[in-house]
């Protein structure tokens, strides 16, 4: 058993592979990663089955034909045993052509009888053939063989007659060669009487026929028209096909001038050649026929001179099944674009056109097909492509490059016709899955993805597929309905176990894949929808309307009237007394590692109630590649390990402020940026939604242990600012910093300590109320409502620390709060706007801090697998359709259960109780040794008992009786009989 | 509810029956055991189907023949094939008045019910085809005039497969039209002492006269023709004669007149037996029987051996 190669068009898919996989590079997205393992797995498991199939498979008997010539058609039967249909070659010697060739049929029952059909070959005698038996499993990508010698029946191969007959010596006759008539009246070596013809002599008539018949009969005596014509042959001359070649040539000129054919070799003792086929074998067995050819080791071969898989052909259900696989991607691609449900319609109509010109009953001509195609992907090409959106190179990649991939693959559809185009049409497809994969981070492409794998795997089956209508007939054995049944449980189990392998697996090996850490410096994301330039000063701006930003109006003192819906921390001024009231519409999609706080402002000073930005408007770059400078309080990080890249895919209009995980190094955004000293980003442009931009950030890789490391940041001296208290904060917080403070080593501990008692002593409430105007607010916090949100739990715990002298602050922007794990990304929320703490430690710079909002320090993360994200999308796809998928279950089970019965019913009813009597009979009988083909009389026979005969008798006649009646006495008798052969199988077993 | 069966077609069936098992009997009285040929030449009279005998000289071809002719009782003729025999030696020609001036159809050996051709390979082509129509068409038409062979028409040849010097080899569409061919062969040691002792044998041939009428036999091939022959089975027979076309080592498989041949017989068979219909073992009995004088084959290989397993790779209906 060995690899023979791959399937025709298959590398097709090694090229998509690649190109996914530089995809997958490019883009760092998990879905690309997933496609590329399941289908490395996938590929793995092609490879595989060819010799998990071949392993039971065998060849029982090969029947040839007993006579041949070379070139002429051979028709063998092989018989095999196998579970799945394999591909048979029979070949007299290893490095001859095979004589006949075609797929075996079975069912795995039992032993198949197959039709195998070809050309005869060689010049000689074959006693033993080689079979080959091939597969490719049920993908049919590699194909393994395995060589059996099995022994057979003697076939002679002669060659063809040749045009000029051998020499001829005339032996015992004149060489004309045709019948004479002598006069010789009354000899008794009369043959035969025939009518007179010109040139026969008058002695030769014979009178009493010709009396009777009326008409002049003539004597014709075989006798005399028994020539021998001797074909001359000599060996040695090197060339003993052709000599055979004349040698049968003289042999049939002789027949038809009915002399009788005869070889002499060498001139010596002729041969007599009786008959047509003596003629055969001598001509095949002289000079021990031709030598088989020369074995040539692969390398010797010549390149394309045999494909690996039989046959090219595309049956028209397998071309359909490519088309369904086609249009998931295809309109996957063109939905992110913006592309509505007309052009959608439009490409896969081009798909469907595709697929039925090229599977008309007639076929049509190619340069028709072509013209077709032509047609289709220039139209598909004018109503897709946009060239007025098309200003750089940058657009050309976005508003033609796809376009213009998904007219030609629309093209190619109409070339498909046979297997080779079918794979390249679903490896371009799968390249079209990938791209898509790697563009899109909606929550649509998880369904999307789910919905082409399996029509690429089920269109890439129906490929591979054997033709089940191919006209080879073929004899099935019928095994005792048990081993069927086995077998047929065992057809239908084999794909599902080898499907959850593969599943398992695909799913096992994504486990040990990290989740990319972000697409290579060579292609980030960036880009603006529309552009809408702000003042130019820095100063803060959004899109008239938005309602994400802040300035909510003040003073109605409840909080939930604060504003027009805008969180508050997204002002130059954040009172804590405000609270947005947000929506749940998505923000904006990162694709990114691991989740962080996606930053957009720092509040440093705090007056009581409120917070305030930082007049300090820092530097402005360029861009559109921004280097962020170190900001006040930062640290740089340098090596690779820290790098950190984040997509932004925003989906709601946001203001100027550049959101972006601590700490920014490079920003992509292709407008000028203020790089405040505080840290935050602020561009000169609003972010409108459709947008995206690239942030690459420097991560501390803070532990619990490194800041504990510390020690007391108190001890340290802090720039004033970071360590401000209002007027108003009260002694009795300053008491609780110190009560919390004491005995500590580390400040890390007193924050621990700080989240620990706001978790004990305070509730988390949205609509917490409005402190009296006067009152500290965190103060009125800690002590009186004890209810608050993160704005208040944020600043008590700046306040506190700073009262410790720590440095801390306030920042403000989105926290991821959930994953699309199949597109790879972090989704913020309008309601994920929050607000945390700050703090400054001496070796990681601004470190945030929060109870509520569920992010792990940087360098606690772990490394989050793609596995991982996976198992937890499948299993909250699961969860989610949970009970679609049970109702589907049971309606499908009740379906099929209904089915069986109704089934089981008319067979009932046609086969009725009597049916049962005849498998149990028949059972019982192939059990003691009888053929299982065999009728009732003879599977009665093997029984010896005047019952079985009776019950045989009985069974046939409730079968194939014109007129037969039940009667419930005979039944009885009948199962009586039955049981007792049954007992007979078993006693003699 | 199946119909109930018409007391009539009850009795004209068990007198089908009977007409057969006596046929048998009295033609097994004479010839020296070799029971199944003697069913398998029985059935084919009943199923108005000629018969090919091939076999050695001396085994009891002629016997065989002249005793059914003698148990059906109707007229028999016997015909020796030799090479300058011609059709009208056999069929009849047109003779001179006796008043000298006009012709006048003058009937060869074939007009009687049952003719036996003994070495049909030995007569030339031409006579051979003679007979084929006859055998076939059941009219003999000299001179534009047709006479109608009288009914019923049986025609029992044989030939001698192993002198073959001289003799004209039955072609592919001869032996196609003879519904069964079958080969006598020894008879065991005790029924050859029987023959000789005279126990059997041709003195015996009297015994046979009386089994059956002409009036019987049509009769019972009446029923025969009407035997119940199920889808299945007739789908059976099918497949085993295209089983035989598929074969390797077959150069020409059977025809479909040898299919009407092979279900005809099997209905013969099922009569016989008894029943009003056509059983899956009745098809493989006359399969051995029907077709293999039909097969031409590629090369040595037995034809008989060819249709056993075509038989055995066909998978039998069953209810």
């Amino acid at each position: 058993m060995r690899p023979v190669g791959l399937a025709r068009g298959a590398s097709a898919f090694v090229a998509a592979w690649c190109i996914a996989g530089a995809i997958a590079l490019l883009t760092g997205a998990s879905s690309v990663v997933m496609m590329l393992v399941a289908s490395a797995v996938t590929a793995a498991a092609a490879v595989v089955a060819g010799p998990l199939q071949l392993r039971g498979a065998a060849v029982r008997s090969v029947v040839l034909p007993e006579a041949g010539t070379t070139g002429e058609a051979v028709h063998a039967v092989v018989e095999v045993q196998s579970r799945r249909p394999v591909h048979v070659e029979v070949r007299p010697h290893r490095a001859d052509p095979p004589i006949a060739s075609g797929w075996v049929r079975t069912n795995g029952a039992g032993p198949t009888s197959g039709s195998v059909r070809g050309v005869a070959g060689r010049r000689g005698r074959i006693d033993q053939v080689e079979v080959r038996l091939a597969t490719a499993g049920r993908m049919g990508l590699v194909w393994w063989a395995r060589r059996t010698t099995v022994p057979t029946a003697a076939m002679w191969v002669a060659p063809a007659a040749a045009d000029t007959p051998a020499p001829v010596a005339f032996h015992e006759g004149d060489e004309r060669g045709t019948s004479t008539t002598t006069a010789r009246p009354g000899h008794d070596d009369l043959d035969s009487i025939r009518a007179w013809r010109d040139g026969d002599e008058v002695a030769g008539i014979h009178w009493p026929s010709s009396m009777r018949a009326n008409e002049v009969m003539v004597r014709q005596q075989r006798a005399a028209s028994v020539l021998r014509q001797v074909a001359q042959a000599s060996t040695g001359t090197g060339q003993a096909t052709v000599e055979a070649a004349a040698v049968r040539a003289a042999a049939d000129l002789a027949r038809t001038h009915g002399a009788l054919p005869a070889v002499a070799v060498d001139g010596g003792e002729p041969v007599d050649l009786p008959s047509d086929d003596a003629t055969l074998r001598w001509c095949a067995e002289f000079e021990s026929g031709e030598a088989p050819p020369e074995h040539l080791p692969w390398w010797k071969r010549p390149i394309g001179g045999s494909q690996t898989e039989p046959d090219n052909s595309l049956t028209r259900a397998a071309r359909w099944w490519v088309a369904l696989g086609c249009m998931p991607p295809t309109v996957m691609v063109l939905q992110p674009l913006g592309y509505g449900a007309v052009h959608a319609a439009a490409a896969v109509a081009g798909i469907i056109g595709g697929a039925a010109v090229t599977t008309t009953r007639r076929p049509v001509a190619r340069l028709l097909r072509q013209i077709a195609g032509l047609v289709c992907a220039l139209g598909l090409g004018a109503l897709l492509i946009d060239p007025t959106a098309v200003h750089s190179t940058v657009d050309a990649l976005r508003f033609v490059m796809p376009q213009l991939l998904v007219a030609l693959f629309v093209m190619q559809g109409f070339e498909c016709v046979d297997r080779r185009a079918a794979r390249v049409t679903l490896a371009v497809s799968a390249v079209l899955i990938a791209y898509s994969g790697g563009v899109r981070v909606d929550a649509g492409l998880g369904p999307w993805l789910a919905l082409a794998v399996v029509a690429l795997a089920a269109g890439s089956q129906a490929v591979a597929a054997v033709d089940r209508k191919a006209p080879p007939t073929t004899q099935v054995a019928p095994a005792a309905r048990g081993a069927r049944r086995s077998a047929r449980a065992k057809a239908v189990a084999m794909p599902l176990v080898g499907v959850v392998a593969v599943a398992a697996v695909t799913v096992g090996a994504l486990a040990l894949v990290p989740i990319p850490r972000g697409p290579a410096q060579l292609t980030l994301p960036s880009w603006l929808e529309s552009r809408q330039e702000t003042a130019g000063d820095g100063s803060l701006a959004t899109t008239s309307g938005s309602p994400l930003l802040g300035g909510a109006a003040q003073g109605s003192g409840k909080r939930s009237g604060a504003g027009a819906g805008g969180y508050p921390g997204f002002s130059n001024e954040m009172n804590t007394a405000l609270r947005g009231d947000l929506g749940d519409e998505v923000v904006f999609r990162v694709r990114a590692p691991a989740p962080d706080f996606w930053k957009g402002q720092t509040f440093t000073r705090f007056d009581g109630t409120t917070w305030y930005v930082d007049d300090d408007l820092g530097t402005r770059s360029e861009g559109p590649d921004h280097d962020i400078n170190t900001a006040v309080g930062d640290v740089l990080w340098t090596d690779e390990e820290s790098s950190f890249v984040q997509t932004f895919y925003l989906e709601a209009d946001l203001p100027n402020i550049v959101f972006a995980a601590q700490r920014p190094t490079r920003v992509l955004l292709d407008a000028p940026i203020w790089q405040r000293p505080d840290g935050a980003l602020r561009a000169d442009v609003v972010l409108p939604a459709g947008s995206a931009y690239t942030v690459l950030s420097t991560q501390s890789g803070a532990t619990a242990e490194s800041l504990a490391a510390q020690g007391d940041l108190a001890a340290l001296r802090s720039p004033a600012e970071f360590v401000q208290l209002p007027d108003s904060t009260t002694e009795r917080t300053r008491a609780l910093a110190q009560e919390l403070a004491r005995g500590t080593t580390s400040t890390y501990e007193v924050i621990q300590r700080i989240e620990a008692w706001l978790e004990a002593h305070t509730e988390y409430d949205l609509d917490a109320p409005v402190p009296p105007a006067g009152w500290d607010a965190v103060d009125h916090f800690l002590f009186e409502s004890q209810l608050g949100f993160c704005e208040q739990i944020a600043s008590a715990t700046a306040v506190l620390l700073r009262s410790l002298g720590v440095p801390a602050r306030i920042a403000t922007g989105y926290v991821p709060s959930e994953r699309d794990e199949i597109a790879g990304v972090w989704v913020s929320r309008a309601r994920d706007a929050h607000a945390w703490v700050e703090v400054r430690f001496p070796e990681d710079g601004w470190v945030a801090f929060d109870p509520t909002a569920s992010v792990p320090l940087s360098g606690e993360t772990g490394t989050l697998t793609v596995g991982a994200d996976l198992v937890k999308a499948i299993a909250r796809a699961v969860a989610a359709a949970a009970p679609y998928l049970l109702l589907v279950a049971a309606a499908w089970a009740t379906l099929a259960m209904l089915r069986r019965a109704v089934r089981h019913g008319r067979a009932q009813r046609r086969r009725g109780r009597w049916g049962e009597l005849q498998d149990r009979f028949a059972e019982a009988a192939v059990r003691r040794g009888a053929a299982a083909n065999a009728p009732n009389a003879h599977l009665a026979a093997v029984f010896d008992a005047a019952d079985a005969r009776w019950l045989a008798e009985e069974l046939d006649a409730a079968a194939f009786a014109a007129s037969w009646e039940d009667s419930d006495e005979r039944f009885q008798r009948g199962r009586a009989a039955v049981a007792a052969c049954e007992q007979m199988a078993a006693a003699g077993n | 509810m199946t119909p109930p069966v018409a007391a009539d077609e009850l009795t004209s069936r068990a007198r089908a029956s009977a007409t057969g098992l006596a046929l048998t009997e009295r033609v097994a009285g004479v010839m020296a055991g070799r029971r199944e040929q003697i069913e398998v030449a029985v059935a084919c009279a009943l199923a108005g189907g000629h018969l090919l005998v091939e076999d050695l000289p001396g085994v009891g071809k002629t016997l065989l023949a002249q005793s059914i002719a003698t148990g059906v009782g109707g007229t028999f003729r016997r015909v020796q094939g030799t090479a300058d025999l011609l059709p009208s030696d056999v069929v009849g020609s047109l003779a001179p008045d006796g008043d000298g001036f006009g012709l006048h159809f003058r009937p060869g050996p074939v007009f009687a019910n049952v003719v036996l051709f003994d070495e049909l390979n030995r007569a030339n082509a031409r006579t051979q085809s003679a007979l084929l129509e006859v055998m076939e068409e059941h009219t003999v038409t000299v001179d534009g005039v047709s006479h109608p062979m009288p009914d019923p028409f049986l025609v029992i040849a044989t030939q001698n497969p192993v002198q073959m010097a001289g003799t004209y080899p039955l072609a592919e569409g001869v032996t196609d039209r003879f519904m069964a061919a079958l080969s006598l062969g020894r008879a065991t040691a005790e029924e050859e002492v029987e023959v000789l002792t005279g126990r059997r044998g041709r003195t015996r041939l009297e015994g046979a006269s009386g089994a059956t009428t002409i009036h019987e036999l049509l009769a019972a091939r009446a029923v025969v023709a009407g035997c119940h022959l199920a889808e299945p089975v007739a789908r059976y027979a099918v497949d085993i004669v295209r089983a035989t076309r598929d074969h390797p080592r077959v150069r020409i498989g059977a025809s479909t007149r040898g299919g009407v041949a092979l279900v005809g017989l099997a209905r013969a068979f099922a009569v016989m037996a008894g029943r009003d219909h056509v059983a899956p073992h009745d098809v493989t009995r006359a399969a051995t029987a029907a077709l293999p004088h039909r097969l031409v084959m590629a090369g040595s290989e037995r034809a008989a051996d060819v249709v056993a397993h075509c038989v055995a790779t066909v998978p039998a209906p069953r209810r």
